[in-house]
């Protein structure tokens, strides 16, 4: 070991002995940071997983690129289709219904491979099988989510699992949807290909009753459910935010607790770039821990809350949401982000104050008063101007955002407020009670003013 | 003979080996409410290894001013500190850090011992920061200072004296060439104080390091090979 990393491995070693001397302070430092961080990534993990479901539902059949027609009474007749395919129409056609099949309610989607747009297919890769056989013959075969397939049981037709079908839904071919919805010579609209034939007659001639959708701008679940989400980002930057006052309070508390050690440390040849250096390598280990701590708590959380949520979404939304928790490295990685930045946030003060504490201690308690005084009244000051943006905010805030904005000001107001209202607090009990000593009735001369 | 301005000649001595600590023309003066107060006013004075140097003074005329610039804790105004012939003046933070981690052992009034770290730990920190960690010698200093059986306590398991002991330790098992010591008995009682002095000289000198030492006591001054006294910011003698 090289003198410079040896002596900052001592130097670690004394300073994380304060915290094994101080295991509440401890806990209450990795609770914060961990209850911060699970609160959060545990809210990133429904809204991802929510997310993935809507952009599933939206590629499905390709939703989004296809154009299809439509009859505006509802149902297009199978022999419109028939007649656009002989006109040479590159059309395919789609039943889409509700269905009980095996006790549960599912939507049945009837499809004909055969005519099926390219991108309708890759979004249903099972399609593309050798077991088309097996797809239009009886008893017929149907694809589904895995965690659909699971509960679901379906004598009418053998279910396969594919995770490109959106939750809740069953894709069979065409005749089997259309008889098991007893629909038989309807349809509910058909696939337009993107590339038509030259030369075909105009619509308006072959099917007269129906008319052209473009690609879908409707099924926007995202857009939908946007303020649901926005919800609960709100609901768990708050819970972060909370976290890391809690994690403030600890590492500020441990940072006065040593304040002396500090100078010791220092006094005995720890230079101050090391000193800080090795703080925040505390800080890094004590928010990696606590991190990793909180993305387990979080994926908990995640899990077993997502069935509540998902059903929420299903029930205002008809958002087609699993049940089921997936796990996502780069949400792991953000979190553990979101715990290091926020250690980082929360000991900013103590490393800038450890930067800039003296190496010896005052001799005059004056000098360190008068300083602290300031920091006080520079808090006072921040808080008052949160708590007025707060109350703008009430006055003249409109909608969510500025309801939780309105909210982290109050918290964040009220944080920066307690030290300097009980610095007054203290100071007003500390003033000697008035007395004779004035003499007369004139009033006590004015103490003379803090000099800097 | 420690060389003290104003009052001998700087005395012969060989000259390859460099003086544990010289101080020359130091000047120092704070900026209070009252206006400029002069602390140090040219002081300057040498002190070869094993030797030791008694500095007294009334209340508030510079002695720990005089210690925390030579242990490189304060800035000077003017003049310059060498020790073992290295330059503490004009070192960065850094380079200062590293002349007092090898070269200097600090033992305070309050002790400052690290609450925290056993009193084995505490005892061979300073040495371990120097990477010159030496268990035998450590324990060999241990058992001279009385402390061996107290090595698995924490320092407020401690009596003041037994904590002074272990921070004679800390700073000696470091083997630095200058010990300063800022009114070390100051928070012990007059029999204990005597006791931990006495080690404190001797293990001082055993160490082969100089030693300057602020008291109020002109009975404890009386036991070091020289002493001086701080007026008006000069050094004369008592
Ligand atoms: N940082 C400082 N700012 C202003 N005045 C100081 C400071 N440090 C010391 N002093 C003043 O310098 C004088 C010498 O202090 P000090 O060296 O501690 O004296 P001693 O150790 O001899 O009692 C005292 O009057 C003290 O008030
Ligand atoms: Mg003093």
């Amino acid at each position: 070991m090289s003198p410079a990393t040896s002596m900052a491995a001592v130097t670690l070693g004394a300073l994380l002995s304060h915290w094994r001397r101080n295991l509440l302070q401890l806990a209450m430092l990795l609770m914060g940071l961990a209850l911060a961080t699970a609160l959060w990534s545990g809210v990133q993990a429904l809204n991802a997983e929510a997310r993935s479901a809507y952009a599933r539902a939206a590629g499905f059949l390709g939703a989004a690129e296809l154009s299809r027609l439509e009859h505006p009474q509802g149902w297009v007749a199978q022999a419109d289709y028939v007649a656009l395919r002989r006109a040479g129409w590159l059309v395919s056609p789609v039943l889409e219904g509700r269905a009980d099949l095996g006790g549960r309610r599912v939507t049945l989607t009837g499809i004909e491979p055969l005519t099926a747009p390219p991108a309708s297919v890759a979004a249903a890769p099972a399609l593309d099988g050798p077991d088309l056989a097996g797809f239009f013959g009886p008893p017929g075969q149907g694809f589904a989510h895995p965690e659909t397939a699971r509960t679901l049981e379906a004598p009418q037709i053998t279910l396969t699992a594919d995770e490109a079908v959106p939750v809740g839904t069953v894709l069979v071919d065409i005749g089997v949807a259309q008889r098991l919805l007893g629909a038989e010579g309807r349809l509910s609209h058909l696939l337009l290909h993107p590339d038509q034939p030259r030369g075909v007659p105009p619509l308006e001639t072959v099917a007269p009753g129906l008319r052209l959708i473009p690609p879908d701008a409707s099924a926007d679940l995202a857009a939908l459910t946007d303020s649901f989400h926005l919800n609960l980002t709100a609901f768990g930057l708050l819970a972060f935010a909370v976290g890391l006052f809690i994690v403030h309070a600890a590492i500020g508390l441990a940072f006065e607790q040593r304040r002396a050690v500090f100078r010791t440390l220092r006094a005995l040849g720890v230079p101050l770039r090391t000193l800080t250096g090795v703080l925040a390598a505390e800080l890094m280990v004590l928010a990696l821990v606590a991190g990793a701590a909180g993305l387990v708590l979080g994926y908990g959380v995640a899990a077993l809350l997502l069935p509540d949520v998902a059903a929420s979404l299903r029930g205002l939304y008809g958002a087609p949401v699993p049940g089921e928790l997936g796990f996502d490295p780069v949400w792991a990685g953000a979190g553990l982000a979101m715990a290091l930045g926020g250690a980082l946030v929360a000991g900013g003060r103590s490393l800038w104050a450890l930067w800039h504490l003296p190496p010896l201690a005052p001799a005059q308690p004056r000098a360190w008063a008068v300083a602290s005084a300031r920091s006080l009244r520079r808090q006072a000051v921040a808080a008052g101007g949160l708590g007025v943006t707060a109350g703008a905010l009430a006055l003249w805030g409109q909608g969510l955002l500025a309801g939780f904005a309105l909210l982290a000001a109050l918290l964040l107001a009220a944080a920066l407020a307690v030290p300097p209202v009980l610095a007054g607090v203290l100071a007003l009990g500390a003033r000697p009670p008035p007395g004779p000593r004035g003499g007369g009735g004139g009033a006590a001369p004015p103490p003379p003013p803090p000099r800097r | 003979m420690a060389y003290i301005s104003g009052m001998s000649a700087q005395p012969a001595h060989d000259d390859t080996a460099a003086p544990a600590l010289r101080v020359q023309g130091l000047r120092k003066s704070f900026t209070t409410s009252e206006g400029p107060l002069t602390v140090l006013d040219g002081v300057s004075l040498q002190l070869e290894r094993g030797e030791s140097l008694a500095l007294t003074g009334e209340s508030g005329s510079g002695k720990s001013t005089l210690l925390h610039i030579c242990a490189g804790l304060e800035p000077a105004d003017g003049g310059t500190v060498e020790i073992d012939g290295r330059a503490m003046s004009g070192a960065s933070d850094a380079g200062r850090a590293a002349l007092r981690r090898g070269g200097v052992g600090l033992v305070f009034q309050q002790f400052n011992l690290i609450p925290s770290l056993t009193v084995a730990a505490n005892l061979s920190f300073q040495a371990r920061l120097a990477g010159r960690h030496d268990p035998d010698f450590t324990a060999d200093l241990a058992a001279r200072l009385g402390i061996e059986a107290l090595m698995r306590r924490y320092p407020e398991q401690l009596s003041g004296g037994q904590q002074q002991r272990v921070a004679v330790g800390r700073c000696l098992a470091a083997r630095p060439a200058l010990v300063l010591a800022d009114e070390p008995t100051g928070n012990l009682d007059e029999a204990t104080g005597d006791t931990v002095l006495d080690l404190l000289l001797d293990t001082t000198s055993e160490a082969g390091a100089a030693l300057l030492l602020v008291t109020h006591s002109p009975r404890l001054a009386a036991r070091c090979g020289a002493r001086a006294h701080l007026r008006a910011g000069r050094l004369d003698a008592p």
